[in-house]
């Protein structure tokens, strides 16, 4: 019997063009089958997180174990997105974490399209080792409107952030910036700042070494910008003075200041010490007395002191007899040595 | 064929289809598309002239189809998806993010953020957000929705090309937007150059038809339409309001003017008032500031990435404020270097790169079809003034932006593709005048019509 009859039947029984688009259509659904297997994309999915805990800090690297992950992928927790995603290979990869604070959070896989794996409350960041801390930050809130200024008010929370203890008169806006290791102070047109003291909760971070307080996710340092939210809006907040929480006491010191005669010339009864930034709640000291003439000088000061472990402070500078002092204002900046603490003040 | 058959068959191919779909969606959606406006633009045609017609359209689309498909199979699992160009990993990106916001699909807070930066911000983001709501993720699929949208562009010209320039003009035509190479690729990109293509070529016909209707409600919808065109341009790509209306109004006064000769003699008479218009401080002072705002643009291509040219003083490159005083003898300089830069770039001499060497021979092909330009222009003017005027009024005002903004010469390339839908077709018509008179020197004017049937 002929395979193709002469009718062109297939064994005498079927169509042999109909058998063809049979076998191709057949044949279709394996190579279906292997297109699909071959190209499809497995979901991803996580499994685990090694270590389960971090205490805040620098260098927070945690693993993420899974399956079929790719380099392209990223991980978060919570909604604090992941520096990194160092892919090791399908199962693992490193994250790298920056500025998360406390808390237990979710481990969120994405894609390049979109979340595709959570493991709930997987990850747990601790407190930093280092203590939780409080300090009295001067500065001065910025790009403000003249009918703005009054919202900023003894008073004012600062979500988050802290508390407004201390508010001074509104003055031009003064920008400071760095130009290489320089500050340059960047006239603001029609802008308005408003000095302030703000009680601020901070907790510290040793970066190599080097403890610093961190609030709002900025290190607590004179010229530091910080933005805070307030009720008339984000503002920028430039900090003048970072000093402990203790009160300010008023103590009597007498220093002997020496240099050149015109310029010891211009010590006068009432002139105020100002530091090196212009603010009205920095902490200050003024001029009560004067004795003595030419090169050298003792002027008598009552300056605004904080009782510390070891004495007196005074801008963050211990307040010791034989110990400097640097007196500072618009006009002149002079050098001089500590003579006499008043002995009431003296612990 | 009994019942139970054609009952077997239909669910054969109903199955077959929904497996073609779930693979890729845009493929089954489009290439039926693509057949049906196929035999649209192939009505009327001569059998010679069709089997012409049906071999470009069919090589055009398979030879996309490969390409897409090998890119496909090409893909490097360590990255989402492959890609022709980086730009266009921004494209897919971006409009998933889109897509996944609209549908309440968690997505990560950066991609949120980076999903509606106002940095390349357009309407074409939005059209494949939408698209791929509806089908789903289309990383290859927008590649043959792309390669769909152009030649859907490119055959709605052929159309109405055609009974004007001949049927050779019109398949020479239709050749080159088919296969001239950088053309082709950005056809099968996931670009929003094949969106603006198609609705570059909208806006053609509504113009043509704002003048053609022959009813007054056809002008009437002629009219919205070509409004809507012009600001689709615009969502689509910056300065396209300005192209659609210098392209529209100016295509159209030059149809009319030159169809009219009186009222042609009329304009060279009101030209010294025109100029003396142009001379007017106010106008000149808005001029310098255009210039000016464009070298700026100029200028911020010459710091990106890649191989770029120059065209302005040193010292404008040095301090780019300076360019905010430039006077207006170095703002008309500018202007014509920077119009010539746009014909002679990449100048064959500084080609720095392998890949600008590979694209040398494009070059080349550049520069010949250009030449070929003002013969097409002065046939086309002759055989069809309004569709000829539309077509070099639009390349103009392309030519004109692009020039004046580019500095970097593989954005300069790019963006030159989009003057090319126009351009093809006169120097497709310039090469059929000129080896008309080459071969029928003795019918110098009537050699036109010779290579076509009006």
């Amino acid at each position: 019997m002929a395979i193709v009859d002469e009718q062109g039947r297939l064994w005498g029984r079927f169509n042999l063009l109909d058998a063809i688009v049979l076998v191709l259509v057949v044949g279709l659904v394996p190579l279906g089958y292997g297109a699909y297997a071959l190209f499809r994309t497995p979901l991803p999915a996580l499994t685990r997180v090694a270590p389960a805990e971090l205490f805040q800090g620098p260098n927070m690297r945690f693993s993420v174990r899974g399956e079929h992950l790719r380099p392209y992928m990223r991980v978060s927790v919570g909604s604090y997105q992941g520096q990194t995603f160092l892919f090791k290979d399908t199962t693992e990869a490193e994250v790298d974490l920056v500025d998360v604070p406390p808390g237990v959070y979710d481990v969120v896989l994405f894609d390049f399209a979109q979340e595709r794996s959570r493991l709930p409350k997987a990850l747990t960041i601790h407190p930093s080792v280092l203590p939780d801390a409080k300090v009295v930050v001067v500065g001065m809130f910025g790009n403000l409107k003249p009918e703005q200024t009054a919202s900023i008010k003894v008073g004012l929370i600062v979500p988050a952030v802290g508390e407004v203890v201390a508010v001074g008169k509104p003055v031009s806006q003064v920008t400071r910036i760095f130009s290489k290791l320089t500050e340059v102070e960047v006239q603001v047109p029609n802008g308005l700042m408003v000095p302030v003291a703000m009680r601020m909760a901070c907790w510290v971070r040793a970066a190599q070494g080097q403890p610093e307080c961190v609030a709002n996710g900025t290190g607590l340092h004179p010229s530091a910008l910080m933005f805070l939210p307030t009720p008339v809006g984000t503002l920028p907040f430039q900090i003048d003075q970072v000093r402990g929480t203790q009160p300010l006491v008023p103590i009597d010191i007498t220093v002997r200041f020496s240099g050149p005669p015109e310029a010891l010339a211009q010590l006068t009864i009432g002139d105020a010490d100002l530091g090196e930034i212009t603010n009205e709640l920095s902490v200050g000291g003024r001029v009560t007395g004067l004795t003595g003439g030419g090169s050298t000088r003792d002027a008598r000061l009552t300056v605004n002191a904080q009782q510390g472990n070891a004495g007196w402070i005074y801008t963050n500078h211990p307040l010791r007899v034989g110990g400097p002092f640097a007196m500072k204002n618009a006009r002149y900046e002079l050098n001089g040595t500590i003579v006499h603490v008043a002995a009431g003040a003296a612990r | 064929m009994s019942g139970t058959r054609a009952l077997w068959l239909a669910v054969a191919a109903g199955a077959g289809l929904g497996l073609a779909y779930s693979l890729s969606p845009m493929t089954v959606l489009c290439l039926p598309l693509l057949a049906a406006l196929a035999v649209w633009a192939g009505r009327g045609l001569s059998a010679r002239e069709r089997r012409w017609f049906v071999s470009l359209v069919t090589v055009g689309v398979v030879a996309r189809l490969v390409v897409i498909a090998v890119l496909f199979v090409t893909a490097d699992s360590d990255r989402p998806f492959a890609t022709l160009f980086g730009d266009e990993e921004f494209f897919k990106l971006r409009s998933v993010w889109i897509r996944n916001v609209g549908l309440a699909v968690p997505v990560s807070r950066a991609d949120f953020i980076y999903a509606f930066d106002e940095v390349g911000q357009s309407s074409y983001l939005y059209l494949l957000a939408l698209l791929q709501a509806m089908v789903g993720p289309i990383p290859y699929g927008v590649h043959v929705m792309n390669a769909t949208v152009y030649l859907a562009g490119v055959l709605i010209v052929y159309r109405y090309v055609r009974p004007a320039f001949g049927e050779v003009a019109a398949l020479g035509g239709l050749a080159l937007l088919l296969f001239f190479p950088t053309l082709f690729v950005w056809s099968i990109s996931a670009l929003k150059e094949p969106s603006y293509t198609l609705v570059a070529v909208a806006e053609l016909w509504c113009c043509l038809y704002l003048v053609r209707g022959r009813r007054w409600w056809q002008r009437g919808v002629a009219a919205v339409g070509l409004v809507t065109c012009i600001f689709a341009l615009e969502s689509l790509r910056r300065g396209g309001l300005s192209v659609g209306v210098a392209g529209s109004l100016g295509g159209l006064a030059l149809g009319i003017i030159s169809s009219r000769p009186r009222l042609a003699w009329a304009t060279l008479a009101a030209s010294p008032l025109l100029a003396m218009v142009l001379l007017l401080p106010p106008v000149q002072d808005r001029a310098l500031s255009v210039v000016r705002s464009s070298a700026v643009y100029h200028g911020g291509h010459i710091v990106s990435s890649g191989y770029s040219y120059k065209i302005l003083d040193g010292r404008y490159y040095h301090d780019g404020r300076l360019l905010w005083a430039m006077d207006g003898r170095e703002a008309g300089q500018y202007v014509v270097r920077s119009l010539v830069s746009y014909v002679t770039e990449p100048v064959p001499w500084r080609a720095e790169s392998a890949a600008l060497r590979a694209y040398l021979p494009e070059q080349m092909l550049w520069y010949v079809l250009l030449a070929f330009v003002p013969f097409g222009l002065v046939a086309g003017l002759r055989r069809d003034p309004l569709l000829t005027s539309l077509l070099a009024s639009h390349a103009g005002a392309l030519i004109v932006m692009v020039a004046l903004t580019s500095g970097n010469i593989g954005t300069l390339i790019r963006h030159r593709g989009l003057a090319l839908p126009y351009l093809a077709w006169l120097a497709a018509l310039g090469i059929c005048v000129v080896v008309g008179w080459l071969t029928q020197p003795s019918r110098s004017r009537e050699g036109v019509h010779a290579y076509g049937d009006r």
